[in-house]
């Protein structure tokens, strides 16, 4: 009888590992105490050994794919035995899983062997989970895409769920009045001839129906995950995968109306109409937007997936402070030289504010600390390509954050221009949305109020915001010499899921670098 | 601007071009004494006189080959083939001495030569008549190959071609010699390699050229009817293809329907859609598709002659399914 390598707990805080790579393959001899792969936790990679001696007949989570702590990664049996039914053999490995967490879906392989399953899909922009109200289908029954499956009970409504597929149902996972968070398998539909309820029975049926329960309770973006584990295929056009990348929708969660449920083009800009689809974070509003803004003309910012240990943290940090959990760093600086440019610009008639030299600054300091030109989105960092500064604008009714793009590569008397009209036009309210939204990093000053020093709250889903304070003479030591210099103090409150304490540091040790020696602006 | 027919079109950039460099002669059967057999050269023998143009005896293998000869010593031969079903007896001349001479002389030798002729089917020829050969002389390198649909661009792309150091493959539509339309008077020019967007869309791109191009403007008005907007893309010039103006347009569009009167099999449409797949493949909504001529020998009577060819409602039916409006 084969038996199971599970995941082991590596840290007191693992949850999961990533399976860097197998130092075995299937068919080599193990002796307890070999190291069999290497292991990608939230604090390091480690080798995990084997505690039986065997042979290694199946892996069952490949290089690169995460497993929870407790699931079966890999088999092990005697030599010439054969794994009876591999790959629903993990499902039974389950309840024997330590943590309740090993039952989240990431054990995908079971559904796999069912035939088709069908997800509980997204029916409105906000839902997370529905119930099942009631089967309009019974086991057995042959269903036909289009058919009416169930009925579902959402966050605004009751409505019947249709099936993507041809099919017999073979089997029911969830079942009248219970819950299924959205991406949770709730049923599988068996293919055309496939024997009813034979082909995977047993002992999967427990797990998965204890899943989507369980996932409710854990949080929004595990079961998120499940869709994509479990193999099934969506099929798009080649533009309709790549306008889902771009906005960063979830292709399994749009309906296609191609054929064979192909979803092509009119359904992805049905699906950004309707707002359905949208990625699990409502950080991935930011690229669509830019997106529709500019395409080709900007650079899209760059999904990069989320490091074990960076998941960890935003999990763990966002637990603690809900929200954005901010931390925040203060930094001094000497504005004689800025406020000599002002001097200048002045004398050839040129109005630049303070502010404005602030922007390009903090826009260059950007370029150069790429790191903090992020944005957390579900699974994923997005890092922007482009400095897009925002600048808080006190209204009558508010606050609102013009952006301006690319203040990087812009002159000062741009930014200046540019500001003074924003400003202006917010104070009116005649923006458009395309001009208070995106943007990395928002600067927020309240010198003119005479505030010496103040923390912002982080405008999401950017990830930094600094609060400038009032520039003042200070007496400071230079030298060993008492001397009076224009001080100005900024704060950084940053998104700790995503930037780190040195991060920050970093940045403000460059703005600070930049508006002491503003001719660095210039290069 | 004055209104010509396709032939006539032909005729003024054929005596333009004459009349122009000395060194131009028109060669062929018929072209003198009778004006030519679809009457392309009507009245140039009395302005030119028989030293440039030659009525050649049903040999063209010989005149073909002669013409290679003149090219290669400094005139600019203009061949007639009384249609293209004839001229692969001198495939021989037109391929192995015409479009290699450049190569094979170390670049040597040049061989400004055009060999043009009517292509595709006329009224109830049969099946060696009516046949659209622009690939197989697509298919060489050292060919150029022209395919124009109006009668402006058929005399614009003539005098290019004339004008062109390489030898030329022209294919008119024989049943476009008496298509009327507004020709430029003079030096009209039509560069080769350049494709033509006849009609703006935005919903599908039809690419085609040659006689198709007339089925493929009715099929558009008709789709636009439904609200379907349809940018018909004339390619006009089939080597070179102009990449640039196919990508262009499918990536506006996101879908595509070539149409060709020709066979599906080793078609100029499949050398497109390869085209299309390979650079533009994130840009596809859906798969491309293509009208073709049926793949059998094109038959004598008239209804059935039609049903082997594409026509709009075929080309409606395509544009449909690349929609994934019906019949997908």
């Amino acid at each position: 009888m084969a038996t199971p390598i599970q995941m082991p707990s590596l840290s007191p805080t693992m949850k999961e590992g990533k399976i860097v790579k197998w130092l075995k393959k299937v068919g080599d001899k193990i002796s307890s105490g070999d190291a069999i792969a290497e292991v990608e936790t939230d604090k390091s990679n480690l080798e995990i050994e084997a505690y039986d001696d065997g042979v290694l007949q199946q892996i069952v989570v490949g290089e690169g794919e995460m497993a929870t702590v407790g699931a079966p990664i890999a088999y092990l049996g005697a030599k010439g035995e054969k794994v009876a039914a591999p790959s629903a053999a993990p499902a039974p490995a389950k309840p024997a899983a330590p943590a309740p967490v090993a039952a989240a879906p990431v054990s995908a392989p079971a559904a796999s062997t069912e035939g088709i399953t069908v997800l509980m899909p997204s029916l409105s922009p906000t839902m997370k989970e529905g119930k099942i109200v009631k089967w309009l289908k019974k086991v057995g029954d042959k269903v036909s895409s289009g058919d009416a499956l169930a009925e579902v009970e959402t966050d605004k409504s009751n409505l019947e769920i249709e099936a993507y597929d041809d099919g017999t149902l073979s089997r029911i996972v969830v079942g009248e009045g219970e819950m299924a968070v959205v991406g949770a398998p709730i049923a599988y539909l068996a293919g055309k001839g496939a024997p009813v309820a034979a082909s995977a029975p047993k002992p999967a049926a427990a797990a998965p129906s204890a899943a989507p329960v369980q996932a409710v309770a854990a949080s929004a973006p595990k079961p998120v995950a499940a869709p994509a584990s479990t193999g099934g295929r969506v099929r798009a056009s080649p533009l309709a995968k790549r306008m889902a990348q771009d906005r960063g929708l979830d292709l399994s969660r749009v309906r296609g109306s191609g054929p064979l449920g192909r979803v092509v083009k009119r359904d992805i800009e049905q699906a950004l109409t309707q707002g359905t689809a949208q990625a699990a974070a409502p950080a991935a509003k930011k690229p669509a937007a830019q997106a529709t803004r500019a395409v080709g003309a900007r650079p899209e910012p760059v999904a990069m997936p989320i490091s074990t240990m960076r998941k960890v943290i935003s999990q763990r940090l966002g637990d603690v402070k809900p929200g954005v959990p901010h931390f925040y760093l203060t930094i001094e600086v000497e504005m004689d030289a800025a406020a000599k440019v002002r001097e200048d610009a002045k004398a050839i008639d040129v109005k630049v504010s303070v502010n404005d030299i602030i922007v390009k600054a903090a826009a260059i300091a950007l370029r150069r600390s790429p790191k903090i030109n992020v944005s957390l989105a579900g699974d994923q960092i997005l890092q922007y390509g482009t400095a897009d500064v925002g600048i808080a604008v006190a209204i009558e009714d508010g606050l609102i954050t013009p952006v301006i793009r690319d203040a990087d590569l812009k002159g000062l008397q741009a930014i200046s221009a540019e500001s003074r009209d924003l400003a202006e036009r917010a104070r009116k309210k005649a923006l458009k949305p395309e001009e208070y939204s995106g943007g990395s990093l928002t600067v927020s000053n309240l010198g003119m109020f005479g505030i010496d020093q103040f923390i912002a709250v982080i405008n999401p889903p950017q990830s930094a915001i600094l609060a400038v304070g009032a520039v003042a003479d200070k007496v400071v030591v230079r030298d060993g010499q008492m001397v009076i210099r224009k001080m100005m103090t900024v704060t950084l409150s940053g998104d700790h899921r995503v930037i780190d304490g040195a991060t920050g540091a970093e940045y403000l040790r460059e703005l600070k670098g930049l508006l002491e020696h503003p001719t660095r602006l210039l290069f | 601007m004055p209104e010509l027919m396709y032939r006539e079109a032909l005729n003024q950039a054929l005596a333009e071009e004459m009349e122009r460099d000395a060194n131009v002669f028109l060669i062929g059967e018929e072209v003198g004494r009778y004006n030519g057999a679809f009457k392309v050269s009507q009245g140039l023998l009395d302005r030119f006189g028989s030293a440039r143009i030659i009525d050649a005896p049903i040999s063209e293998l010989g005149f073909a080959g002669m013409s290679a000869g003149a090219a290669m010593v400094g005139l600019r031969p203009v061949v007639e083939m009384m249609t293209w079903n004839f001229a692969i007896l001198a495939m021989d001349q037109i391929v192995n001495n015409a479009a290699k001479l450049r190569h094979m002389s170390g670049g040597q030798l040049r061989c400004p030569i055009v060999f043009r002729g009517p292509g595709g089917a006329g009224g109830r020829l049969s099946s060696q008549h009516s046949q659209a050969l622009e690939a197989n002389y697509a298919h060489f390198p050292g060919l150029k190959v022209i395919a124009p649909a109006t009668p402006a661009d058929a005399k614009g792309l003539l005098k290019s071609a004339i004008r062109d150091e390489n030898p030329v493959i022209m294919f008119e539509g024989e049943r476009l010699y008496a298509v009327k339309g507004e020709v430029p008077e003079g030096e009209h020019i039509v560069p080769i390699g350049k494709a033509d967007v006849k009609r703006e869309g935005t919903d599908v791109t039809l690419i085609t050229w040659s006689r198709m191009y007339y089925f493929c403007m009715e099929a558009a008005e008709a789709l636009a009817k439904e609200g379907i907007s349809v940018e018909v893309l004339d390619l006009r010039t089939l080597r070179p293809l102009d990449e640039e103006a196919i990508l262009a347009s499918v990536r506006k569009t996101n879908r595509a329907v070539i149409c060709e009167e020709g066979w599906a099999l080793a078609g100029i449409g499949a050398s497109v859609v390869d085209l299309i797949q390979s650079k533009a493949f994130d840009d596809l909504d859906a798969p491309v598709a293509r009208v073709t001529g049926l793949d059998v020998n094109m038959s004598y009577a008239a209804n059935l002659e039609n049903a082997t060819q594409p026509d709009a409602p075929k080309i409606i039916a395509a544009v449909k399914k690349v929609l994934y409006r019906e019949g997908a």
